[in-house]
Protein backbone atom coordinates (compact mmCIF):
# COMPACT_ATOMS: atom_id res chain seq x y z
CA UNK A 1 0.00 0.00 0.00
CA UNK A 2 1.27 3.41 -0.87
CA UNK A 3 2.65 5.95 1.42
CA UNK A 4 4.15 9.08 1.31
CA UNK A 5 7.01 10.30 3.81
CA UNK A 6 7.20 13.48 6.01
CA UNK A 7 10.55 14.70 6.72
CA UNK A 8 11.56 17.20 9.18
CA UNK A 9 15.29 18.30 8.64
CA UNK A 10 16.95 19.01 11.98
CA UNK A 11 20.28 20.95 12.62
CA UNK A 12 22.58 20.86 15.51
CA UNK A 13 24.66 23.65 16.93
CA UNK A 14 27.51 22.30 14.87
CA UNK A 15 25.64 22.77 11.75
CA UNK A 16 25.21 18.74 10.92
CA UNK A 17 21.34 17.95 9.71
CA UNK A 18 19.77 14.87 10.11
CA UNK A 19 16.31 14.00 9.13
CA UNK A 20 13.65 12.98 11.09
CA UNK A 21 10.62 10.69 8.77
CA UNK A 22 7.31 9.68 9.73
CA UNK A 23 4.88 7.91 7.48
CA UNK A 24 1.08 9.57 6.50
CA UNK A 25 -1.48 8.00 4.46
CA UNK A 26 -2.23 8.62 1.01
CA UNK A 27 -5.26 10.30 -0.69
CA UNK A 28 -5.70 13.85 1.06
CA UNK A 29 -4.70 17.21 0.11
CA UNK A 30 -1.79 19.17 0.44
CA UNK A 31 -3.27 21.85 2.41
CA UNK A 32 -4.05 18.80 4.91
CA UNK A 33 -1.11 17.37 4.57
CA UNK A 34 0.87 20.49 5.40
CA UNK A 35 -1.81 21.62 8.84
CA UNK A 36 -0.60 18.11 10.17
CA UNK A 37 3.37 18.43 9.27
CA UNK A 38 3.01 21.97 10.98
CA UNK A 39 1.94 20.30 14.13
CA UNK A 40 4.17 17.72 13.95
CA UNK A 41 7.20 20.05 13.56
CA UNK A 42 5.83 22.12 16.11
CA UNK A 43 5.77 18.56 18.61
CA UNK A 44 8.98 18.01 17.65
CA UNK A 45 10.55 20.87 18.68
CA UNK A 46 9.58 20.91 22.27
CA UNK A 47 11.20 17.80 22.16
CA UNK A 48 14.60 18.23 20.59
CA UNK A 49 17.21 20.74 20.74
CA UNK A 50 17.98 21.16 17.53
CA UNK A 51 16.58 23.95 14.86
CA UNK A 52 14.09 23.52 12.34
CA UNK A 53 15.40 23.73 8.86
CA UNK A 54 13.25 22.35 6.61
CA UNK A 55 9.92 19.78 6.15
CA UNK A 56 8.72 18.56 3.31
CA UNK A 57 6.33 15.57 1.95
CA UNK A 58 7.62 13.17 -0.14
CA UNK A 59 6.19 10.70 -2.73
CA UNK A 60 7.08 7.83 -5.01
CA UNK A 61 6.32 7.55 -8.35
CA UNK A 62 4.97 4.82 -10.23
CA UNK A 63 7.12 3.92 -13.15
CA UNK A 64 5.90 0.59 -14.46
CA UNK A 65 4.59 3.14 -17.65
CA UNK A 66 8.14 3.18 -19.39
CA UNK A 67 9.18 1.09 -21.98
CA UNK A 68 12.39 -0.45 -20.15
CA UNK A 69 11.16 -1.91 -16.95
CA UNK A 70 13.05 -4.51 -16.22
CA UNK A 71 16.76 -3.98 -16.23
CA UNK A 72 19.25 -1.47 -17.51
CA UNK A 73 21.22 -2.69 -20.91
CA UNK A 74 24.72 -3.94 -20.81
CA UNK A 75 26.00 -0.84 -22.06
CA UNK A 76 24.64 1.35 -19.29
CA UNK A 77 27.30 2.86 -16.96
CA UNK A 78 26.28 5.75 -14.38
CA UNK A 79 30.18 7.54 -15.04
CA UNK A 80 28.87 8.44 -19.15
CA UNK A 81 26.28 11.30 -18.20
CA UNK A 82 24.97 14.24 -20.82
CA UNK A 83 24.83 17.52 -18.82
CA UNK A 84 22.49 20.71 -19.32
CA UNK A 85 24.01 24.03 -18.22
CA UNK A 86 20.77 26.12 -18.06
CA UNK A 87 19.61 29.58 -17.61
CA UNK A 88 17.15 30.87 -15.91
CA UNK A 89 14.63 34.02 -16.58
CA UNK A 90 16.70 36.01 -13.55
CA UNK A 91 19.86 35.41 -15.02
CA UNK A 92 20.75 32.40 -12.66
CA UNK A 93 22.70 29.12 -13.65
CA UNK A 94 21.03 25.66 -13.05
CA UNK A 95 21.90 22.26 -14.55
CA UNK A 96 20.52 19.16 -15.57
CA UNK A 97 21.90 15.80 -15.96
CA UNK A 98 20.80 12.38 -17.40
CA UNK A 99 23.38 9.31 -16.14
CA UNK A 100 23.71 6.49 -18.33
CA UNK A 101 23.75 8.61 -21.53
CA UNK A 102 23.29 6.77 -24.52
CA UNK A 103 26.22 8.46 -26.84
CA UNK A 104 24.39 7.47 -29.98
CA UNK A 105 22.80 11.06 -29.12
CA UNK A 106 25.55 12.93 -29.52
CA UNK A 107 26.43 14.60 -32.47
CA UNK A 108 29.38 12.64 -35.05
CA UNK A 109 33.37 12.97 -33.94
CA UNK A 110 31.76 16.31 -30.84
CA UNK A 111 31.26 15.83 -27.28
CA UNK A 112 28.06 18.17 -27.75
CA UNK A 113 24.71 16.40 -27.87
CA UNK A 114 22.85 16.33 -31.17
CA UNK A 115 20.34 19.11 -31.14
CA UNK A 116 18.84 17.47 -34.50
CA UNK A 117 17.67 14.19 -32.85
CA UNK A 118 14.19 14.37 -32.05
CA UNK A 119 15.15 12.46 -28.10
CA UNK A 120 17.65 15.27 -27.90
CA UNK A 121 15.14 17.89 -28.72
CA UNK A 122 12.11 16.73 -26.46
CA UNK A 123 14.53 16.57 -23.72
CA UNK A 124 15.45 20.13 -24.20
CA UNK A 125 11.75 21.37 -25.21
CA UNK A 126 11.53 19.67 -21.69
CA UNK A 127 13.75 21.49 -19.76
CA UNK A 128 13.01 25.16 -21.53
CA UNK A 129 9.41 25.24 -22.32
CA UNK A 130 8.16 22.67 -19.94
CA UNK A 131 5.11 20.03 -20.78
CA UNK A 132 1.40 19.69 -20.15
CA UNK A 133 1.12 16.29 -18.00
CA UNK A 134 -2.86 16.56 -17.25
CA UNK A 135 -4.40 20.20 -18.25
CA UNK A 136 -1.94 22.68 -16.98
CA UNK A 137 1.97 23.39 -17.86
CA UNK A 138 4.41 22.41 -16.09
CA UNK A 139 7.78 24.45 -16.59
CA UNK A 140 11.03 23.32 -14.84
CA UNK A 141 12.90 25.76 -13.04
CA UNK A 142 15.87 26.59 -10.50
CA UNK A 143 15.62 24.84 -6.82
CA UNK A 144 14.50 28.54 -5.71
CA UNK A 145 11.45 28.42 -8.28
CA UNK A 146 13.42 30.59 -10.80
CA UNK A 147 11.76 29.28 -14.59
CA UNK A 148 14.17 28.11 -16.97
CA UNK A 149 14.28 29.80 -19.65
CA UNK A 150 17.44 28.31 -22.06
CA UNK A 151 19.75 25.55 -22.83
CA UNK A 152 23.13 27.42 -22.58
CA UNK A 153 25.28 23.72 -23.49
CA UNK A 154 24.37 20.37 -23.63
CA UNK A 155 27.21 18.04 -23.27
CA UNK A 156 28.66 14.30 -22.91
CA UNK A 157 30.24 14.03 -19.60
CA UNK A 158 32.50 11.53 -18.01
CA UNK A 159 32.65 11.29 -14.38
CA UNK A 160 35.28 9.79 -12.50
CA UNK A 161 34.43 5.98 -11.34
CA UNK A 162 36.83 6.68 -8.17
CA UNK A 163 39.24 3.83 -6.80
CA UNK A 164 36.97 1.27 -5.16
CA UNK B 1 13.05 32.62 -1.20
CA UNK B 2 10.55 29.89 -2.87
CA UNK B 3 12.01 26.50 -2.60
CA UNK B 4 10.81 24.17 -5.90
CA UNK B 5 9.23 21.00 -5.35
CA UNK B 6 12.02 18.34 -6.65
CA UNK B 7 11.48 15.33 -8.63
CA UNK B 8 14.63 12.58 -8.20
CA UNK B 9 14.93 10.17 -10.56
CA UNK B 10 17.48 7.14 -9.91
CA UNK B 11 19.51 5.34 -12.52
CA UNK B 12 20.92 1.87 -12.04
CA UNK B 13 23.28 0.77 -14.62
CA UNK B 14 24.65 -2.76 -15.72
CA UNK B 15 27.18 -2.83 -12.86
CA UNK B 16 24.38 -2.09 -10.52
CA UNK B 17 25.42 1.45 -9.37
CA UNK B 18 23.32 3.82 -8.81
CA UNK B 19 23.19 7.99 -10.43
CA UNK B 20 20.36 10.47 -9.44
CA UNK B 21 19.36 13.52 -12.02
CA UNK B 22 17.19 15.89 -10.21
CA UNK B 23 14.59 18.25 -11.95
CA UNK B 24 12.90 21.20 -10.05
CA UNK B 25 9.31 22.38 -10.70
CA UNK B 26 7.68 24.94 -9.40
CA UNK B 27 6.45 24.71 -5.70
CA UNK B 28 3.01 25.96 -7.44
CA UNK B 29 2.65 23.12 -9.27
CA UNK B 30 -0.98 21.47 -8.39
CA UNK B 31 -1.06 18.55 -6.19
CA UNK B 32 -2.53 16.12 -8.86
CA UNK B 33 -0.65 17.33 -11.80
CA UNK B 34 3.13 16.23 -10.01
CA UNK B 35 3.44 12.20 -10.59
CA UNK B 36 1.87 12.70 -14.21
CA UNK B 37 4.53 15.65 -14.84
CA UNK B 38 6.94 13.18 -13.18
CA UNK B 39 6.01 10.39 -14.98
CA UNK B 40 5.81 12.19 -18.35
CA UNK B 41 9.17 13.63 -18.17
CA UNK B 42 10.60 10.25 -17.26
CA UNK B 43 9.70 9.41 -20.96
CA UNK B 44 11.70 12.10 -21.77
CA UNK B 45 14.55 10.61 -20.13
CA UNK B 46 14.38 7.24 -21.24
CA UNK B 47 15.00 7.66 -24.42
CA UNK B 48 18.19 8.75 -23.57
CA UNK B 49 19.77 6.14 -21.21
CA UNK B 50 20.97 2.92 -21.70
CA UNK B 51 20.48 2.78 -17.88
CA UNK B 52 17.08 1.72 -16.15
CA UNK B 53 14.71 4.34 -14.31
CA UNK B 54 14.78 2.25 -11.23
CA UNK B 55 12.96 4.99 -8.66
CA UNK B 56 11.57 8.29 -9.14
CA UNK B 57 9.85 10.47 -5.83
CA UNK B 58 8.99 13.77 -5.50
CA UNK B 59 10.01 16.26 -2.55
CA UNK B 60 7.44 19.29 -1.98
CA UNK B 61 8.43 21.73 0.50
CA UNK B 62 6.18 22.31 3.15
CA UNK B 63 6.10 25.84 4.92
CA UNK B 64 7.17 26.16 8.87
CA UNK B 65 8.81 28.81 10.50
CA UNK B 66 12.43 27.37 10.25
CA UNK B 67 14.01 27.69 14.01
CA UNK B 68 17.77 27.89 15.12
CA UNK B 69 19.38 25.43 17.21
CA UNK B 70 20.30 25.45 20.79
CA UNK B 71 23.96 25.41 22.33
CA UNK B 72 24.16 21.81 23.46
CA UNK B 73 22.11 20.34 20.55
CA UNK B 74 23.86 17.57 18.87
CA UNK B 75 22.61 15.25 15.79
CA UNK B 76 23.99 12.23 17.24
CA UNK B 77 21.83 12.66 20.54
CA UNK B 78 18.44 11.02 19.38
CA UNK B 79 14.85 9.38 20.96
CA UNK B 80 13.99 6.58 19.16
CA UNK B 81 10.03 5.86 19.10
CA UNK B 82 8.74 2.51 18.45
CA UNK B 83 4.91 2.59 17.21
CA UNK B 84 3.04 -0.20 15.99
CA UNK B 85 -0.45 -1.29 14.35
CA UNK B 86 -3.24 -3.19 15.12
CA UNK B 87 -0.79 -6.36 13.64
CA UNK B 88 1.98 -5.60 15.63
CA UNK B 89 4.21 -4.26 12.56
CA UNK B 90 6.15 -1.43 14.09
CA UNK B 91 6.65 2.20 12.31
CA UNK B 92 10.35 3.52 14.01
CA UNK B 93 10.20 7.34 14.09
CA UNK B 94 14.03 8.96 15.31
CA UNK B 95 13.89 12.47 16.62
CA UNK B 96 17.56 13.43 16.01
CA UNK B 97 18.81 16.53 18.45
CA UNK B 98 16.85 14.56 21.50
CA UNK B 99 16.33 16.85 24.65
CA UNK B 100 18.11 14.84 27.08
CA UNK B 101 16.16 16.20 30.15
CA UNK B 102 13.51 14.44 28.55
CA UNK B 103 15.08 11.33 29.93
CA UNK B 104 13.73 9.84 32.94
CA UNK B 105 16.38 10.23 35.69
CA UNK B 106 19.40 7.46 35.73
CA UNK B 107 17.81 5.77 32.10
CA UNK B 108 17.57 5.79 28.67
CA UNK B 109 13.70 5.59 29.14
CA UNK B 110 12.28 8.47 27.18
CA UNK B 111 10.13 10.11 30.19
CA UNK B 112 6.17 9.54 28.83
CA UNK B 113 5.02 11.86 31.89
CA UNK B 114 6.52 14.66 30.43
CA UNK B 115 3.96 16.88 28.88
CA UNK B 116 5.76 17.71 25.56
CA UNK B 117 6.60 13.80 25.08
CA UNK B 118 3.16 12.75 25.60
CA UNK B 119 2.01 15.82 23.18
CA UNK B 120 4.38 14.02 20.69
CA UNK B 121 3.38 10.69 21.24
CA UNK B 122 -0.38 11.55 20.68
CA UNK B 123 0.31 13.24 17.97
CA UNK B 124 1.97 10.06 15.75
CA UNK B 125 -0.59 7.56 17.51
CA UNK B 126 -3.90 9.52 16.75
CA UNK B 127 -3.12 12.02 14.17
CA UNK B 128 -4.76 15.29 14.00
CA UNK B 129 -8.17 14.14 13.33
CA UNK B 130 -7.38 14.39 9.49
CA UNK B 131 -3.99 12.83 9.00
CA UNK B 132 -3.01 10.01 11.02
CA UNK B 133 0.71 8.57 10.92
CA UNK B 134 0.62 4.92 9.09
CA UNK B 135 3.72 2.34 9.07
CA UNK B 136 5.25 1.79 5.87
CA UNK B 137 2.66 -0.58 4.99
CA UNK B 138 -0.08 1.88 5.51
CA UNK B 139 -1.55 0.42 8.21
CA UNK B 140 -2.75 3.05 10.92
CA UNK B 141 -0.49 3.30 14.20
CA UNK B 142 -2.28 2.43 17.64
CA UNK B 143 0.19 2.41 20.00
CA UNK B 144 4.10 2.92 20.46
CA UNK B 145 6.31 0.08 22.18
CA UNK B 146 9.78 1.40 23.03
CA UNK B 147 11.17 4.82 23.87
CA UNK B 148 14.12 5.79 24.45
CA UNK B 149 17.13 7.60 24.43
CA UNK B 150 20.11 6.70 22.04
CA UNK B 151 23.01 7.72 20.63
CA UNK B 152 24.85 7.58 17.23
CA UNK B 153 28.77 7.18 16.28
CA UNK B 154 30.52 10.37 15.08
CA UNK B 155 31.04 10.58 11.94
CA UNK B 156 34.80 11.14 10.70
Amino acid sequence: MAVYTLEVSIVDAKGRTSPSRLFVPTGLTLAQYQTFATAYADAMALVSGGGIRGVSLSLDVDLSGLTQTGKPTLLADVEETAEFILRTAGGLRAFAAIPTYDENHTAAASDVLDVGDVDVAAFIALLEDGITPVVTLVQPCDIGDDDITQVLSALERFRNSGSS
Amino acid sequence: MAHATTVTYTFTDAKAKRSIAKLNIPSTTAFADLVPFAQAAAALYEPLCHGLISKASISIPLSYTLTSAGALSDVQKRGLFTFHDATGLIAKVVVPTWLESKTTDNSSIIDITDADVAAFVALVVTGNGVVAPVTQHGTGIVGVDVMREIFRRTKR
